[in-house]
């Protein structure tokens, strides 16, 4: 029974991150960390693996229709899904992103059930080099893809570099464009970022464009699932293709899905370009299906690590293995082989409730939504981004320097409204692990860092 | 729909304030800096049941020690010696509170003395940390780091460290075969300790002091508290009694050969002793 209540509390978390931004899982474990702390170390990690699942399929609802991306994750959902529901098409978007993010749930256990015997090969490959030429790939994949011209493509990724470096950093001790003001030791915080280069433009160039809206409801019945799952068909590639990328790429330490998410995102957008069928700002279905299904491959490949080597690969995961170790168990394989079987049963049903109920979700909005005029949406989400800065910044007893940070980078984001900012946004995530991984190369070359 | 959600979420949230519902008598909040999971967080969350307040976590010292100067609650301040090193040579008092009518340290300090661990049965002995040219993964902090380096270079010089963010990524490049032994201050059980700074405990390592002369050869993380608005003889003991007597702090970090000792009486002696060990750090 208390097992069933922390898998119900788990898809709530879950429902909750996923929809709100800057709350990801990592901030939930934080809140729950008292109460997890109660918990049997089993629940402990079903919590942790059912919450990201949902979360995945609440985050690309929340971004395909109000344009607010839960995580980093959802910011390619924003960018196509949106554009599909400005014209009409957001029920299509819903569904065949949270139909192919099932398809790559299902298709991640069943390659982990063939590939368990041999699953140290994954991890074993991501050393330092590899991760560095992986990130200097998907660097080259946001560079390459994006619509800007290329030049400029370098600009915004120089941009986002240079805001991530400010700061102190711990590896040398020195400090970079600080003033001396103890906030900006901390760094420019992810979040007023993402509202600033990327909700904000997208609000302003849909502001002003009519939203043809769709009265008609997801119907949630088994035809109308079959139906999809069988159109799904026509994507055969794109769906093979991206689960793998997301499942390989939820090995790369600190990076796992979110990786996964971009490179295939990215690699989709190049292939539809080549096609002539990518048009900008019209929302792409290969595109959307290609981030969503390798975002869910690679929620479950990341746990692996942990689950069969007691190896955390992530934040998130070194948390939860901070909670277990705590109570003087070693979280080994061996300690965590028995679970494997129920966690993957937990999985399976957070998958299919998210399945169904990213649907239910999307009806409940489309029956709102038909009845106003979606400017006032917009004005509403716009409220919203500026709450969930500013108590994103009071959990850091820094409400103001949040505000402040971004009142500083909307300009940036006025001005450039009709550049595509994923260059900048991806180079400010992607610097410290670009970063790091070199110095580490460097030091085990060259002895020196 | 609506209904269902909301049942979703009040069953969290209900879930959660039970489980936080128990009080303290005192309401002494906890300043610290670091990750969720790391040192400070797992020292405050041991802390807090006994203290009552908030646990107050920043990115880094500066914010810490910035909010902990402004604060008007009876507080409770961490901070280490990495930071700390790196500040006061830099003659910067934003991490230290040696400054007269700056805040109080409470005189107390962790001690975890430093080992190099790898895993069991892989032939990354003893004798191939002396003798061969070996990777060994060490927290990517300026001053651990470059005392890990000097110490390494004195018992071998063919020995690389390589600079990792967290113990996680650490176990994960050892686990990926990329690095051979690890540098760390609490080595998981699962690991064998092959060279400890201090045999107390782990008599069947070798000791640093055997292999070099080095001013670094009893290495250790070490952190300290200051207080805000507490009297810190009464802040002093109270830390010592909960520590002593915690189960998990037994589990986490007295089994690792963690100490919390009392042994600095004022801001002089506190700003001697630091400041000799910050000095081996870089002079050695």
């Amino acid at each position: 029974m208390d097992t069933v209540l922390v898998f119900i509390a788990a898809l709530a978390a879950g429902t909750v991150t996923g929809l709100v931004p800057g709350l990801g899982i990592f901030a939930a474990l934080v809140i729950a960390y008292v109460w997890l702390m109660t918990l049997d170390p089993f629940q402990v990690v079903m919590f942790y693996l059912v919450a990201m699942s949902v979360s995945q399929y609440f985050g690309s609802v929340a971004s395909t229709v109000f344009a607010i991306p839960g995580e980093v994750s959802s910011i390619p959902a924003l960018k196509e899904g949106h554009a599909l529901f400005k014209r009409g098409l957001g029920n299509k978007a819903i569904m065949y992103a949270a139909t192919g993010s099932f398809i790559a749930s299902i298709c991640a256990v069943l390659i982990s059930l063939i590939a368990f015997s041999n699953i140290d090969f994954f991890y074993k490959l991501f050393d330092s080099h590899v991760q560095a030429v992986i990130l200097v790939g998907t660097s080259t994949l946001i560079i390459l893809g994006s619509r800007n011209k290329l030049y400029i493509n370098l600009l915004l990724f120089g941009l986002g570099f240079f805001l991530s470096y400010i700061g102190y950093h711990t590896h040398s001790g020195e400090t970079f464009a600080t003033f001396g003001i103890p906030q900006l030791y901390g760094g420019i915080p992810l979040i007023p970022v993402v509202i600033a280069l990327i909700v904000v433009p997208e609000i302003l160039s849909s502001y002003r464009q009519s939203i043809k809206k769709n009265k008609k409801d997801i119907i949630l019945s088994f035809d109308s699932y079959k139906k999809t799952f069988w159109e799904l068909r026509n994507y055969k590639g794109t769906l093979t293709r991206s689960t793998i990328i997301g499942y390989i790429a939820g090995f790369i330490p600190g990076m796992t899905f979110v990786a996964g998410t971009s490179i295939a995102y990215y690699v989709e957008k190049i292939i539809q370009r080549r096609k002539n069928q990518y048009i900008d700002n019209q929302g792409n279905i290969p595109c959307l299906i290609a981030a969503e299904t390798a975002n869910n491959a690679g929620v479950y490949s990341q746990m692996l690590p942990l689950l069969l080597a007691g190896i955390p690969i992530t934040a998130s995961e070194a948390l939860v293995y901070e909670m277990i170790e705590s109570r003087g168990i070693d979280p080994s394989n061996s300690f965590f082989a028995p679970m494997i079987g129920l966690l993957t049963v937990a999985f399976i049903l957070s998958s299919i409730w998210g399945l169904f109920t990213a649907g239910k979700y999307a009806n409940l909005i489309n029956s709102i939504i038909t009845k106003i005029d979606f400017k006032y949406v917009y004005i509403g989400v716009a409220a919203i981004m500026l709450g969930v800065n500013f108590i994103a910044g009071s959990g850091m007893y820094a409400e103001w320097y949040y505000m402040l940070v971004l009142l500083c980078l909307l300009p940036i984001g006025v001005i450039l409204r009709k550049c595509d900012m994923m260059p900048c946004l991806f180079a400010f995530v992607l610097s410290y692990p670009i970063e790091s991984s070199f110095r580490r190369i460097i030091a085990i070359h060259f002895g020196v860092v | 729909m609506i209904k269902f959600l909301s049942t979703l979420l009040v069953s969290f949230v209900l879930l959660t304030s039970f489980a936080t519902a128990e009080e303290a008598e005192r309401n002494w909040d906890i300043i610290g800096y670091g990750g969720p999971g790391g040192l400070f967080d797992i020292t405050a969350r041991i802390l807090q049941p006994s203290l009552g307040g908030k646990i107050k976590m920043f990115k880094t010292c500066v914010e810490s020690a910035n909010y902990a100067r402004k604060t008007n609650k009876p507080s409770l301040i961490l901070m280490d010696l990495d930071e700390h090193t790196r500040f006061l040579l830099k003659g910067d008092d934003q991490c230290t509170f040696f400054k007269k009518g700056d805040l109080p340290f409470v005189n107390i300090v962790g001690e975890g003395f430093l080992n190099i661990y790898t895993t069991k049965d892989s032939g990354n002995d003893m004798e191939r940390f002396v003798n061969e040219s070996v990777l060994v993964g060490v927290y990517e902090g300026f001053i651990m780091f470059q005392g890990a380096k000097t110490l390494f270079e004195s018992i071998n010089p063919k020995i690389k460290a390589v600079p990792y963010r967290n113990g996680g990524a650490i176990i994960a490049a050892l686990e990926a075969g990329e690095i051979q032994y690890g540098w760390t201050s609490r080595p998981k059980s699962k690991y064998e300790v092959i060279m400890t700074a201090d045999p107390e405990g782990r008599e069947e390592a070798a000791i640093a002091k055997d292999y070099t002369d080095s001013g670094l050869n009893q290495s250790a993380y070490i952190f300290y508290v200051a207080g805000a608005n507490i009297d810190p003889d009464e802040a002093s003991k109270v830390i010592q009694k909960v520590l002593e007597s915690d189960e998990a702090y037994a589990k986490m970090f007295r089994s690792a050969g963690y100490s919390i000792t009392n042994g600095l009486k004022n801001r002089l002696d506190q700003r001697t002793i630091l400041e000799e060990l910050s000095k081996a750090y870089l002079v050695d």
